[in-house]
């Protein structure tokens, strides 16, 4: 870390040389550099709409495109969804350096960046047109439910590394910023569907009109089915279900430069979720009270005062037939549960811009959301209310300050159940008495409200025309975590006309989730043979988890060496205070130390042939012992032929370095793997796309992820063929 | 909730990394007022987004076959004055990149510095299908319209539709590049612009 910070003053100290040496090329040449025309090419998919949005001076975070941009940023449009044979956006995740992608079962989608988790994966920003997708509950992101139809979707941008200065709390290895289009831009209709061998299907429709001069509108709906996939044990996952969508967007130009923006979604889910039971109840070890036996091992073992019977009635009834697990060849128990989910959610948006170039935005947003995890008994519903103000306004010749108010407030019912398995008598050590209520997440009388505020100012400094400083910093003040600064400073450096070199110190906070801080965790049951009891098992979280703090600091290196090829390298060193992760016995915090970087490439060779990839490497430290929850080494490459003027042929390969699912229970290993994807698109003149993919074609199946510490078994992501037919706009 | 409780005051007295920063950013300050700072990184990315206006705006503009070259030869786009942007490479590149054509005819860009040395007011008597003035050329811009009156006249500042008989001029206001448009563009026959354009309401005004 030390040799970074010094890298980083280095750096620092040749920006200063560059104000007073003017090393630099020649600027008043008229001649266009590699980094403008590729803006140029950019800039000509643009229609008028967008043209006439474009600011001229713009600030960090308003608009990451810019190559001077002192910030790791990749953007991915529609294009580099379908056209890569990605479903959903947060499949198209797999092609970003730096953010690792995987599936646990067929509906869930989990996303890391840079590196360590901890309890949570989603240890980043997500918004979705200015929505913070983040569950306040879990820590995580429903990617299903956020997911929105190709058709309207404009961009999504990842910022690598934190943007808490700018983008707040939660901000802390990265933003992820969904945006999508101005319902000018989605008139007409568009309809997208995929269907894949297993007989998964998503099928999206969206419409756009024009109600009057300036009035647009579009509504959209989408229906996805799972089919069924497996468990690595070779069990069904019974992951099959369905998830159903529509929204809808009005826009209306109020007058010259004020703009009102009102949208809203629904979204439904019915599957289903399962909880391995198979290694839940022990017999106490005497000699060892900290590894029990399994209790069926205890029975081979004979050990004197077994329970009889000795398997509780009640958990007979999640018996999986004939089916064995481990070494130890333990009886399989499974309790599958239905995991319904409904969300829905408004927001209205009033934009424009002031005589004195003030541009400004006020919006508002309403959400509700309903879940109830069925295999863990737990259940809530979150009502949820967010005010923004945002403004951004150039100040003389080289400033440019960006500033901003918010306000929240979540309100939650949170509700336990036990399920019928857990349902036997079992001896409570919290409360010293036998009960048949305990739920295996208990969130009891536990803060159900809460309200946060916070602001944030950022001056973005033009110094030279080889010089871009950023300085900002966000003050919050939240039920949940209390008060934070969250200070940053970026700033590039272009050297000539071809590199560009950025560096950046942040500090970030996450708030621990409501789950981390609340929820009694119920996880096992020992029989002590002693008092012929069971007893049960749990670890409560913390409510006075302090906010996770990280102090990140970055280096960048951007190149053009022509207008057709890009390669960027950007370096990072995260050191983490008080990270969250589970127990047993409690939800601790660690420090955590993270080093890595990205090294990405976008060779256009001529108009017939595209390459891209990347290459992360990251590793991290946790109390300073090597940690091994992240994958050491990502790859990821994908050309693009086009071998007539409608036939494009895709190739794209990923690279997996192997990893450890953490678990304080059961740690299941997931080997290193490599995917590969090949695709034709073929294009109408009429609009019509028709996509055939092969995904996975080197493996018949392979595990990635499920969730950290419930013990739930990973599903098989299996090799799959698609079809995709899409009628654009 | 007490804002800027006790961790705001432990933050700046521990962190003596924010206080170099500090430090560095008033540095920065002070070299931004002794170094040479220019605004062509501005005037640049300004360019970058007119000429792409241009090159739509030729597309939604119709030309008379009669007004066109023939076939076989390339339609012109005059650019006239001081280029002090990158216009001329900008545009250059744009009809490269994107194989513009007006009218299916091939374009071909030439520049003059001077709108009315000789050879400028020979090329512009030929009918060129765009004339594109850079501001300093402003002042002359009526005699240009008088010398070819068929042609779509594009440039910079209001004045230059309101007073000089142009077509299209760019103007950039609240941080945006923004159209004025004279009325009459849309409704002559040759060079016309589609009325779509009109409807852009944020982007363009129209005026008689």
């Amino acid at each position: 870390m030390k040799l970074l910070f010094r890298v980083f003053v280095l750096q620092c100290i040749a920006f200063a040389n560059s104000l007073f040496g003017q090393v630099v090329g020649d600027s008043n040449s008229t001649e266009l550099s590699p980094f403008e025309k590729a803006e140029l090419r950019r800039l000509l998919e643009l229609d008028f709409l967008d043209l006439s949005r474009m600011p001229i001076r713009s600030v960090l975070g308003y608009e990451q495109e810019h190559w001077r941009n002192p910030a790791s940023v990749h953007v991915i449009r529609p294009d580099d969804i379908s056209g890569n044979g990605h479903v959903l956006t947060v499949d198209a995740f797999r092609n970003v350096a730096g953010m690792y992608t995987t599936r646990g079962v067929g509906y869930d989608d989990f996303v890391t960046m840079r590196n360590f988790s901890g309890s949570a994966t989603e240890k980043f920003l997500t918004m979705v047109d200015g929505r913070e997708v983040l569950q306040l509950m879990g820590g995580t992101i429903n990617w299903t439910t956020e997911d929105v139809p190709l058709a309207i979707l404009d961009r999504v941008e990842i910022i690598r590394g934190p943007g808490a200065s700018l983008w707040g709390t939660n901000a802390v290895s990265g933003v992820v910023n969904v945006v999508t289009k101005h319902s000018a831009q989605t008139q007409g209709d568009s309809i997208r569907l995929v269907f894949e061998d297993d007989g998964t299907f998503l099928g999206d429709f969206v419409h756009g009109g024009q109600l009057g001069d300036g009035e647009f509108y579009r509504f959209w709906v989408r229906d996805q089915e799972y089919s069924e996939g497996k468990l690595i044990s070779g069990l069904g996952a019974r992951d099959d279900g369905y998830a159903r969508k529509a929204g809808f967007r009005f826009d209306k130009e109020l007058g010259a430069d004020l703009d009102l923006t009102i949208a809203g979604g629904f979204a439904t889910r019915r599957v289903e979720h399962v909880l391995d039971l198979t290694a839940r109840l022990f017999y106490n070890n005497a000699a060892d009270p900290g590894s029990p036996i399994p209790i069926h091992l205890a029975s081979a073992l004979s050990l004197p005062n077994l329970p009889v019977p000795l398997i509780p009635t009640s958990w007979q009834s999640s018996a999986v037939s004939g089916e064995f697990i481990s070494s130890l060849n333990l009886p399989r128990y499974q309790n599958y549960e239905e995991m319904p989910q409904d969300g829905s959610h408004i927001r209205g948006k009033l934009s424009g811009v002031t005589d004195n170039d003030l541009e400004w935005s006020l919006g508002g947003y309403a959400e509700l959301y309903d879940t109830s995890l069925g295999h863990i008994g737990h259940s809530w519903e979150r009502e949820e209310f967010d005010f923004d103000f945002k403004a951004n306004k150039p100040i003389g010749d080289f400033n440019h300050i960006a500033f901003g108010l918010s306000y929240r407030h979540i309100s939650f019912d949170v509700d336990e159940v036990v399920t019928t398995p857990w349902a036997f008598s079992s001896f409570d050590l919290n409360t010293a008495s036998f009960r048949t209520d305990i739920p295996i997440i208990d969130y009891g009388n536990s803060p159900a409200k809460f309200e946060r505020f916070a602001g944030f100012i950022q001056d973005s400094i033009e110094l030279n025309d080889h010089v871009v400083l950023s300085l900002g910093a966000k003050f919050e003040d939240s039920d949940l975590s209390g008060s934070s600064v969250q200070p940053g400073i970026r700033a590039s450096y272009t050297l000539d006309e071809q590199n560009i070199f950025w560096g950046a110190y942040s500090r970030a906070y996450r708030q621990a989730s409501l789950v981390e801080q609340y929820t009694t965790v119920s996880y096992a049951r020992i029989w002590d043979p002693a008092t012929s009891l069971w007893v049960n098992q749990s670890f409560s979280g913390d409510p006075n988890l302090d906010d996770e703090k990280m102090d990140a600091f970055e280096l960048g290196w951007r190149t053009r060496p022509s207008d057709r090829l890009l390669i960027e390298l950007s370096l990072y060193h995260y050191d983490t205070k008080d990270a969250v992760f589970s127990g047993p016995p409690v939800y601790s915090t660690s420090n955590v130390k993270t080093s890595g970087g990205e090294l990405t490439f976008d060779y256009q060779h001529s108009r017939s042939w595209h390459l891209k990839g990347g290459y992360s490497y990251s590793q991290g430290k946790k109390d300073s012992k090597p940690q091994d929850d992240f994958p050491e080494s990502m790859v990821n490459l994908s050309s693009h032929l086009t071998l007539s003027d409608n036939l494009t042929f895709i190739q794209s390969l990923y690279y997996t370095g192997e990893r450890t699912i953490a678990s304080a229970y059961n740690p299941i290993p997931i080997d290193d793997y490599l995917r590969l994807d090949l695709g034709l698109i073929w294009q109408t003149k009429e609009n019509w796309e028709i996509g055939l993919f092969g995904r996975d074609l080197l493996d018949p199946d392979h595990p990635e992820n499920m969730y950290n510490d419930l013990d739930v078994e990973p599903g098989q992501v299996e090799r799959t063929f698609l079809l995709s037919i899409t009628k654009k706009f | 909730m007490l804002f800027f409780n006790s961790k705001i005051h432990y933050y700046l007295r521990t962190r003596g990394l924010l206080l170099v920063l500090g430090l560095l950013s008033v540095f920065l300050g002070v070299g931004s007022v002794l170094a040479n700072p220019g605004l062509i990184a501005e005037k640049r990315k300004v360019t970058r987004v007119q000429a792409v206006y241009l090159k739509h705006l030729i597309n939604f503009t119709h030309w008379d076959a009669k007004d066109l070259p023939m076939p076989s030869k390339s339609a012109k786009v005059l650019l006239l004055g001081e280029d002090e942007g990158g216009m001329v490479e900008t545009f250059e590149y744009l009809v490269s990149e994107s194989k513009m054509k007006i009218g299916g005819r091939s374009v071909e860009v030439i520049h003059f510095e001077k709108p009315l040395a000789p050879d400028a007011i020979k090329a512009i008597e030929s009918n060129p299908s765009v004339i594109f003035l850079f501001p300093k050329s402003n002042s002359q811009a009526t005699k240009i319209r008088d010398l070819s009156p068929k042609s779509l006249l594009v440039g910079n500042g209001r004045d230059l539709v309101e007073k000089h008989k142009a077509d299209i001029a760019f103007t950039v206001s609240k941080n945006r590049v923004r159209l004025v448009i004279r009325e009459k563009s849309f409704t002559r026959k040759s060079p016309m612009l589609s009325s779509r354009i009109s409807a852009l309401r944020n982007v363009v005004e129209v005026i008689p």
